[in-house]
C-alpha cells in the first residue's frame, strides 16, 4: 500500500485553564514554584512526574528537567494521593486499581506502588510512590487539514469514515482526537454539523467537570465520561443517535467489539490505539479479526514531527474491511 | 430592703446559672446524638454509594441533621483543605463534650486517606465508641441536670441568706 503524508500546521499547545487550577489543588505547593519557573523557562509541559526520594521530573515538548533541589517525599506522596483522590481515596480504589485517576480540566495522573493481590486478582494499591500527572493540551485546528483522510464522499458532500489513529505513547493522539470531535461537530470539512458522542473512558478528551467539558469538543457533541467505552458506546448509541463516536485508546478484544459494533449501526467510530508502527499493529490479533470480518475501517499511524502532526496509513494485511483513503 | 432586693437578685442569678448550665448539658448531649446519626450518613454513603468527602458533606449538609456544620465543613473542603483540616477548622461549632470531640476529630484527621475497607472498619469503630459515650451521657444527664439546678438553688439561698 503506497504511504500517503498529510502535513500540518505547526502545533500550538495551550494548557487549558481548568487544568491549571485542577494542578494547583493538587501539587504540593513546595514545589510549586520551581516547577512554575522549569515549565515557563523551557515551553510547554506534557507530564509531571513524582516519584518518591527521587527529584520531580518534567517533561515538555523540547526535552526534559530534573528539579534537583525538588526531592519528593513519602509525606509528600501521601499527599499527593489524597489531594489527587479529592481526600477520598476510598473512592478512587476503582480508578487506583486501573492505574490511574481522573482530575478535572482534563488531566491525568498515572499512579505505581506496591499492589495487593486477594484471590489472584488486584484488590488495591497498598502504596503509591511514583506519580505521573499527564497534562491535556489543546491544539485547536491540528486535524482541520487532516480532514480529507478522515472523510470520503459518499455522494452527500464529505462524511467520516471510521478510524483507528495509532501512535506510540505521548505523540498526541488525545489531542488529535479531541480536534476531530470539535471539528466533526461543528461541520470543519465536512458537508455539514453532526452529531458527536464522547465516550471519555479517562475524562481526558473532553475534561469533564460534572459532566460540562471544559476543552472545546464542539458545539453539538455530547459526553459520556469515567464509563468504560465497552458500556458507554452501546448507551450512547442507544440514546444519543451520534452519527460520530470518538473515544481514546481501545486496548482489546472487548473495545474492538465495541467499536465494530457502533460501526455496525452507522455511526463513524474514531478511536486510538497505542502502536509505533505498521508492524505493530499487524501483531494485535484482536484488531485485525474485525477487519477481516468486514469491518471498514482506516488505520492511520499518526506522527509527530518538528512540531507537525503527520498521518499517514498503516500497512495492514489486505483484508476486506480495509478503505481505501483519498486526499 | 436594699438587702432583700439583692438577696433576690443573687438567688435569682445563682439559679439562672443552674439553668444555663444544666441546658448547655442538653445540647450537647443533642449534637452528640445529631453527630452520631449523621456519621451513621457517613457509613452508608461509604458502604454503598462511594461517594467523595467533599459529596458527603455536601450532601448532608441538606439532607443531614448538622445541616450548618457540613456546609461549613464543605465550604472550607472546596477551598482545597482535606477532610480532616476542615473538621478541625469547623469543629468547634458543634459544641460537643470535650471527650467525644476529641474521638471525632481523631477520626476525621485520617479520613479519606484509606480504601474503603479501612475507612468503614475505622468509621465503625467510632461510631461504636461514639454511641457508648452518647449513651453514657444520656444516663448521666437526667442526674446531672438534677445536681446542677439543686446546688445552684442551694448557692442562691446561701448567698441569699449570708447578704441578708
Amino acid at each position: 500500500m503506497e504511504l500517503r503524508r498529510t502535513e500540518n500546521v505547526k502545533l500550538a499547545a495551550a494548557v487549558p485553564e481548568a487544568c491549571i487550577a485542577a494542578l494547583d489543588r493538587v501539587i504540593p505547593k513546595r514545589f510549586a514554584n520551581a516547577i512554575g519557573e522549569a515549565v515557563a523557562s523551557c515551553g510547554c509541559a506534557e507530564e509531571l512526574r513524582f516519584r518518591v526520594g527521587r527529584p520531580v521530573q518534567i517533561v515538555t515538548s523540547r526535552g526534559e528537567i530534573l528539579l534537583r533541589s525538588c526531592v519528593f517525599s513519602r509525606e509528600e506522596a501521601q499527599k499527593l494521593l489524597e489531594a489527587v483522590c479529592a481526600h477520598s481515596v476510598y473512592a478512587k480504589e476503582r480508578e487506583l486499581i486501573r492505574g490511574f485517576v481522573s482530575l478535572p480540566g482534563g488531566v491525568r495522573v498515572g499512579v505505581a506502588g506496591e499492589p495487593l493481590f486477594e484471590n489472584g486478582r488486584l484488590a488495591r494499591l497498598t502504596t503509591v510512590s511514583c506519580f505521573n500527572i499527564r497534562l491535556p493540551r489543546e491544539v485547536k485546528g491540528c486535524a482541520e487539514p487532516l480532514m480529507p483522510l478522515l472523510t470520503e464522499d459518499l455522494g452527500f458532500g464529505r462524511l467520516p469514515v471510521t478510524s483507528i489513529i495509532a501512535a506510540p505513547p505521548g505523540a498526541g493522539k488525545t489531542t488529535f482526537l479531541r480536534d476531530c470531535a470539535r471539528c466533526f461537530s461543528n461541520g470543519i470539512g465536512t458537508a455539514r454539523p453532526l452529531r458527536v458522542a464522547i465516550a471519555d473512558e479517562r475524562n481526558e478528551l473532553a475534561g469533564s467537570v460534572s459532566g460540562i467539558p471544559t476543552l472545546d469538543v464542539g458545539e453539538r457533541t455530547d459526553i459520556m465520561a469515567g464509563a468504560p467505552k465497552t458500556v458507554s458506546m452501546p448507551m450512547l448509541l442507544r440514546s444519543m443517535s451520534p452519527e460520530v463516536i470518538v473515544t481514546d485508546e481501545i486496548g482489546g478484544e472487548e473495545d474492538m467489539l465495541a467499536v465494530a459494533e457502533a460501526a455496525k449501526y452507522g455511526a463513524a467510530v474514531f478511536a486510538s490505539i497505542h502502536a509505533a508502527s505498521s508492524a505493530e499493529l499487524q501483531s494485535k490479533r484482536w484488531l485485525a479479526e474485525p477487519i477481516e470480518n468486514g469491518l471498514k475501517v482506516r488505520i492511520l499511524l499518526l506522527r509527530r514531527i518538528g512540531g507537525r502532526f503527520v498521518l499517514r496509513e498503516a500497512e495492514m494485511p489486505a483484508g476486506k474491511g480495509i478503505t481505501e483513503a483519498s486526499t | 430592703m436594699i438587702r432583700l432586693v439583692c438577696a433576690a437578685g443573687v438567688f435569682l442569678l445563682c439559679a439562672a446559672f443552674g439553668a444555663v448550665r444544666a441546658e448547655g448539658f442538653r445540647v450537647r448531649l443533642r449534637a452528640a446524638e445529631m453527630l452520631l446519626s449523621d456519621l451513621g450518613a457517613v457509613a452508608s454513603s461509604l458502604r454503598y454509594e462511594k461517594r467523595t468527602a467533599a459529596s458527603i458533606a455536601e450532601k448532608l449538609s441538606e439532607t443531614g441533621k448538622l445541616t450548618a456544620f457540613w456546609k461549613k465543613l464543605g465550604q472550607a473542603m472546596e477551598a482545597g483543605a482535606g477532610f480532616g483540616e476542615a473538621w478541625e477548622e469547623c469543629g468547634g461549632e458543634l459544641a460537643l463534650d470535650p471527650a467525644i470531640g476529641a474521638a471525632a476529630l481523631s477520626f476525621a484527621k485520617s479520613f479519606g486517606g484509606g480504601d474503603a475497607e479501612t475507612e468503614l472498619a475505622r468509621l465503625e469503630i467510632t461510631l461504636e465508641s461514639l454511641g457508648e459515650a452518647v449513651r453514657t451521657k444520656a444516663r448521666e444527664y437526667p442526674n446531672k441536670r438534677k445536681l446542677t439546678g439543686t446546688l445552684s438553688i442551694l448557692l442562691g439561698v446561701a448567698a441569699a441568706l449570708l447578704i441578708i
